[in-house]
């Protein structure tokens, strides 16, 4: 069983790497950092861990448009797999939770490395311009943006197993990242001027936990940031959330739910399929 | 001009004593006295007692106009009681001590290495650790406190911690090139007019610069960093701020520089870098801020609509998360003068006629920080992709008639923005980085087989494709 899972994610993992648009993602997530650190002024007139959280506050909105949307077609195109390979694979004596989990394990190596190494190069530069002060809160920040891309690779698995046609399921996610990534902040910031007061903040303060992009940049920016960027709002965050340890341990348990449950529904609907 | 009639006051009164003036000399082989006290008391005016080094643990107070210099960095250790030298004569000279051990303010008494309670005195070239206060000056006019380092007791919270210089209804007074660290408030003004502050460098305290109630207070070239308020300037008018450096003063109600019910103010040429917020102004108007820096602040500046009629003029504000929030309606705030205003490095115009102003005017308030000066919560929402969006399309749709404009926006820098530090070994770095990833990504196949080897040790060694 964990054989076939291992096998399965190898796989994955391969023809993940050999298609040439997770290349080029990679060197344009390096292109990318390199740019925020020098426009971060992070190559050489400030300090490391300023340089470092400057850096990071300029990669969160990248980041975040660009994350979810490879995760979304990487995870769709990999799930819902060209007509005519999928009897195939099903034909095999894994289990098709295995193949979902599997594939998805894979996808997640292959993206996450693809952000590791170009956000990577992009922590070498500002390490190498304004030392190497605040590197941990810099790979905080890279570990953030892997666990974005394990989360949309998982409701890509959902989203594929939901659809019977690849066009159909790429649509889906399409409308999918519009909705995460621009949609609901839209909506949540149109409805900012008047949800004030404690209920109307507290309401905004939830709508993060229903978006994981939302989370990631709240936790990003709290982890990574410049310090207490997210003033009197940050303040208020923690606190809405019982302290900073339970706002750590809360919003860790939210991202897990955020990537785990995604994957639960996938699996659900694949084994219940007619292919 | 007033000062330089003191000194001419003081040296006069230096001159007449100087008839029988003598040395006394405290401490080591030969010495006068073994410690200082007794040597105060056989002094009279005018005489210089010279302390060599050595620890002496004794209160002091200075009843007579004399000189008391340290030799060889003495260490004044007081009792603990109070404060561990008290000058009440005028005219009096404190130099080359290391003083430790004040009162811890128990007794509810301004406890300092230093109490000056008269005029025309001189403060310099001390060293005071773990102190309560630093210099107190009460009721005193015309002293110099200059070049002391004065280190508070950083270890308790700032309730429990004096000020490094208090100036108490103490007009007058010069305060210079002292560097202080881990007090309450640095250098707090209170009641304190025409005072002046030059050149010291404050930090890790709570204000780096108070001042309450003192008017025509000159505030310049000082630094004011890494504490939870640059300056606090309060209830006072006429103050002029020059050349000060103000930097990262951050945490959650860190502010680089406040201005509360402060009036007729000048704030020119101060470089206000890396605060959470770089400006706060509250019910202060008439001020006028020329050819400040506001740079890598989260929010440059915050505008309260009690803040009226304030001009801005010649500054830059570069590379700030937010340049302006405005707390409530913009109240007659002047973003030019004479046709100048500010640069802003957000500014999306252009200047076709090269006269170095902007052809299109620039709004201040981007959509997202109107947001957050509606509802502060929306801050949470901070470097969404959606509040980019929200930006274009107010760019788009026009802003309202009623906002904050920049009439004529400066499209160049006045000065250059850094020295040209830039390390060329990061640049190469990256080119070499990217060069080796180049590299790697050509060979696919070979990758993955690394990755997963690396990842999956126990699974199969070859490529699950060519079976």
């Amino acid at each position: 069983m964990m054989t076939h899972l291992w096998t399965i994610a190898q796989l994955e993992l391969t023809a993940a790497v050999r298609l040439r648009w997770i290349r080029l993602l990679t060197v344009a997530f390096a292109l990318l950092a390199a740019a925020a650190a020098y426009s971060a002024g992070a190559a050489n007139e400030v300090s490391g861990a300023e340089g470092f959280a400057r850096t990071t506050m300029a990669l969160v909105p990248v980041v975040l448009v660009l994350v979810p949307l490879a995760a979304l077609i990487l995870g769709v195109s990999g799930q819902a797999s060209e007509p005519g390979s999928e009897p195939f694979l099903f034909g095999q004596p894994v289990s098709r939770a295995t193949v979902l989990v599997g594939r998805w394990l894979g996808e997640s190596v292959a993206l996450g490395s693809a952000i590791v190494t170009g956000l990577g190069i992009g922590g070498a530069i500002v390490a190498f311009g304004s030392g190497a002060d605040g590197v941990p809160r810099f790979v905080c920040f890279v570990l953030a943006s892997v666990v974005l891309a394990t989360i949309f690779l998982s409701i890509a698995a959902a989203i594929a197993s939901a659809t019977d046609k690849r066009v159909v399921a790429l649509g889906v996610a399409t409308f999918a990242w519009f909705f995460f990534v621009l949609l609901y902040d839209g909506a949540a910031l149109s409805l900012a001027g008047w949800l004030t007061g404690s209920l109307g903040g507290r309401i905004l303060f939830g709508s993060v936990f229903g978006n994981p992009a939302d989370l990631i940049r709240v936790v990003a920016l709290s982890v990574a940031g410049a310090p207490n960027v997210l003033g009197a709002a940050g303040d208020a965050w923690v606190r809405f959330l019982g302290g900073a340890t339970s706002a750590a341990v809360v919003s860790m348990v939210a991202l897990a739910v955020w990537m785990i449950a995604p994957l639960l529904v996938g699996v659900r609907l694949i084994s219940t399929r007619d292919l | 001009m007033k000062r330089r009639t003191a000194l001419i006051v003081v040296v006069l009164a230096l001159a007449a004593a100087r008839a029988d003036a003598r040395t006394w000399l405290v401490g080591g082989d030969g010495a006068d006295f073994p410690l200082i006290a007794p040597a105060i008391a056989a002094a009279s005016a005018g005489d210089i007692i010279r302390v060599r080094g050595g620890v002496y643990r004794e209160d002091l107070v200075l009843d007579k106009s004399i000189t008391l210099a340290g030799e060889g960095h003495p260490t004044l250790f007081g009792t603990g009681l109070g404060s561990v030298i008290t000058i009440t004569a005028p005219g009096c000279e404190v130099s080359g001590f290391t003083i430790e051990g004040s009162g811890l303010g128990e007794t509810n008494e301004m406890d300092a290495a230093v109490q000056v309670r008269s005029n025309g005195n001189r403060i310099v070239d001390n060293t005071m650790r773990r102190v309560f206060y630093g210099v107190v000056l009460a009721d005193a006019m015309r002293n110099e406190i200059a070049d002391n380092e004065i280190q508070g007791l950083r270890d308790l919270a700032f309730g429990r911690r004096g000020d490094g210089i208090y100036l108490y209804r103490a007009p007058e007074n010069f305060v210079a090139r002292n560097r202080i660290s881990g007090e309450r408030d640095g250098i707090y003004f209170q009641y304190a007019p025409r005072g002046r502050a030059v050149d010291n460098v404050v930090s890790d305290s709570r204000y780096g610069l108070h001042d309450m109630f003192s008017d025509d207070a000159v505030i310049a070239r000082n630094t004011f960093s890494d504490s939870v308020v640059g300056a606090n300037i309060m209830n006072s008018r006429r103050v002029r701020l020059e050349g000060n450096t103000i930097s990262r003063n951050r945490g959650v109600p860190g502010i680089g520089l406040t201005l509360k019910d402060c009036d007729e103010s000048t704030i020119r040429n101060n470089q206000i870098s890396g605060n959470a917020r770089g400006l706060l102004l509250d019910g202060s108007s008439v001020n006028r801020f020329i050819g400040n820096t506001f740079r890598a602040n989260d929010t440059a500046a915050t505008l309260f609509s009690s803040a009226e009629q304030n001009v801005f003029s010649g500054n830059q504000f570069v590379d700030n998360w937010s340049d302006l929030v405005l707390s409530g309606r913009d109240s007659g705030t002047h973003w030019s003068a004479d046709g100048r205003g500010n640069y802003w490095s957000r500014y999306r115009g252009f200047d076709f006629d090269g006269d170095g102003i902007g052809d299109a005017p620039h709004p201040l308030v981007g959509a997202f920080e109107r947001l957050e000066g509606a509802n502060p919560v929306a801050r949470i929402f901070l470097q969404s992709p959606a509040a980019a969006g929200l930006e274009l399309a107010a760019r788009l749709s026009g802003h309202p008639a009623d906002d904050a404009m920049d009439d004529h926006p400066l499209v160049r820098h006045s000065q250059p923005a850094a020295p040209g530090s830039s390390r060329p070994s990061a640049g190469i770095a990256g080119v070499a980085a990217l060069f080796i990833i180049g590299r790697a990504l050509r060979h696919p196949k070979r990758l993955a087989e690394k990755i997963t080897a690396s990842l999956f040790p126990g699974s199969p060694r070859n490529d699950p494709c060519s079976r």
